[in-house]
């Protein structure tokens, strides 16, 4: 996977279009819900992804070598699709702190409930992630649905390695500590 | 600060991961003691392990059309900058013709890459069909350049591009990995051919499979069982139906892979060898009126690009007429007719 995305990328800045066509269509849904949970709006997300996939075509000659293409992707339409929420919110609130306009909302249908655990609603799950704040949210959503390593997740959101992994302990800290308050501790079931 | 190393450490350790996935034997009963052994740091352990466990979310997805469309708008609008770009700069860019067919190849493609697409992408299969009288040129993710020619299909999974199954005729150039010494596969319903880095085409129309080699050296694994080796200037022909194989030389400028540069070159083969391969190619038929017109020998180049021109240069150069009736074209001999 990871050397044919490699060869993905380098026939893509060389102009091959079945290879812009293919990276479109490999990534635009991963891309769409991850904007989707950033800015909270379908409109600015399908119009901000539109115009990132056009600039990344236009620009493809200035592109270097992608140590993953995922993470690349990820980083690039992060930053445009900030830049689009911050400039549309502008009007209406004095959000300079991203941190106030990321909500990362996670509801109980994004949620499917793992092998044995039957007992324990998604809407309990989706309550208590809805609890952590949204910077634990966007590195759990980073990780287990987008399926992105903790380097690549420190790449996308501009944080150290280290932090990734704190954020990550605090995040399941206080998951367990939400769950058990709801004397629910099914998840983490003891071994 | 200690038990932050300690997380690190876990986390990054197979061994532990297969305790949580309880899936090793020895690792089950090696972190069952270790946990013994370091109870006090219980704690870091099962963060880990929850860390790893994870939340699952279920997949996300888009209805087709909606990709569909964004894409066209996407290739719209590049192509629309692209052209404005070209008028200021008419040098720079003279192929703008080209690129805009390309483009319609590429929407075709992405069609076939959405309707394919599966829960798991690593098991994604990738369809490449083309048209009556199409021809496209591909480039797999491995660097491999393929040039499919009309009505033919290509398929192969996504992370597999090496090992792909071919419908219809098609002309590699594949690219040699001479770190890795990895093979490349074409299978057909007769055959597989087995390559490192070559050129070489690959016809399966007339329910055999014709390949003819032009650099390198390619084994043929007959469904049969049994292998072939190859070298530059051969073609060979097997079908699973005759269970056999002929093996001869190809003369200059056969037919086997000039159809590449738009131009079917014809070098001394009968005309019912020319119309079974424009039959192939354009998806019609042909139906003789006299059996001593099969037996023409045609020879020389004819432009493949349009079924109509291709035929108004047959007629020309071998004193026959054809004609249209339904479905069906007709060939008369010129002499039949006055």
């Amino acid at each position: 996977m990871q050397s044919n995305d490699e060869y993905l990328w380098y026939s893509f800045i060389k102009g091959d279009k079945s290879a812009f066509a293919t990276l479109f269509t490999t990534y635009y849904e991963s891309l769409y819900s991850y904007g989707l949970k950033i800015s909270g709006d379908p409109v600015l997300t399908k119009d901000s992804l539109q115009d990132f996939f056009v600039y990344l075509f236009q620009k493809r000659n200035a592109l270097g070598k992608a140590e993953s293409v995922k993470a690349y992707l990820f980083i690039s339409y992060r930053r445009a699709i900030l830049k689009c929420v911050k400039e549309k919110r502008k009007h209406t609130s004095n959000a300079n702190d991203l941190s106030t306009i990321v909500e990362f909302e996670i509801s109980a249908e994004q949620l499917t409930i793992k092998q044995e655990i039957t007992s324990l609603k998604n809407t309990v799950i989706a309550k208590s992630l809805n609890k952590i704040t949204p910077r634990q949210r966007e590195v759990i959503y980073l990780r287990y649905y987008n399926n992105l390593g903790i380097k690549e997740i420190a790449s996308v959101m501009n944080i150290e390695y280290q932090s990734v992994l704190n954020i990550l302990q605090k995040a399941f800290t206080s998951l367990k500590n939400e769950l058990q308050s709801q004397s629910l501790d099914i998840l983490f079931k003891e071994k | 600060m200690e038990s932050e190393k300690l997380l690190e450490a876990l986390l990054k350790d197979p061994s532990f991961k297969n305790w949580v996935d309880n899936s090793n034997e020895n690792d089950i009963i090696f972190w069952n003691l270790w946990i013994k052994d370091n109870s006090d740091k219980i704690e870091t352990i099962y963060i880990a392990r929850d860390i790893l466990l994870g939340v699952k979310f279920s997949e996300f997805s888009l209805p087709n059309e909606f990709v569909t469309n964004e894409f066209t708008s996407v290739l719209d609008r590049i192509e629309k900058e692209e052209s404005a770009s070209e008028k200021n700069n008419k040098k720079k860019f003279s192929s703008s013709k080209t690129s805009s067919i390309v483009f319609a190849g590429v929407l075709g493609l992405l069609l076939l890459f959405v309707g394919l697409k599966t829960f798991n992408t690593d098991s994604k299969e990738i369809l490449y069909k083309t048209g009556y009288g199409e021809i496209i040129n591909l480039k797999l993710s491995d660097g491999t350049i393929v040039t499919l020619n009309g009505n033919s299909e290509l398929t192969y999974l996504q992370k597999d591009p090496r090992n792909v199954t071919l419908n219809g005729e098609a002309y590699f150039k594949v690219e040699k990995k001479p770190s890795t010494n990895a093979k490349f596969w074409v299978n057909t319903r007769d055959l597989t051919v087995e390559v490192y880095g070559t050129e070489f085409n690959v016809n399966t129309r007339q329910d055999e499979t014709d390949v003819m080699l032009d650099e390198g050296s390619i084994y043929l694994l007959l469904k049969n069982g049994t292998s072939k080796k190859m070298v530059p200037g051969d073609l060979a022909t097997y079908s699973v139906k005759k269970e056999k194989i002929v093996h001869k030389k190809t003369t200059e400028n056969t037919i086997y892979s000039t159809w590449r540069d738009g131009t079917f070159i014809f070098n001394g083969i009968t005309l019912e060898e020319v119309m079974q391969n424009l039959e192939a190619t354009y998806g019609v038929s042909f139906h003789f009126l006299n059996e001593k017109t099969k037996k023409k020998i045609i020879t020389g180049g004819i432009p493949n690009a349009n079924l109509m021109i291709c035929l108004e240069a047959i007629q020309k150069s071998s004193d026959i007429r054809i004609k249209k009736e339904g479905d069906t074209f007709y060939i008369y001999n010129n002499q039949q007719i006055n």
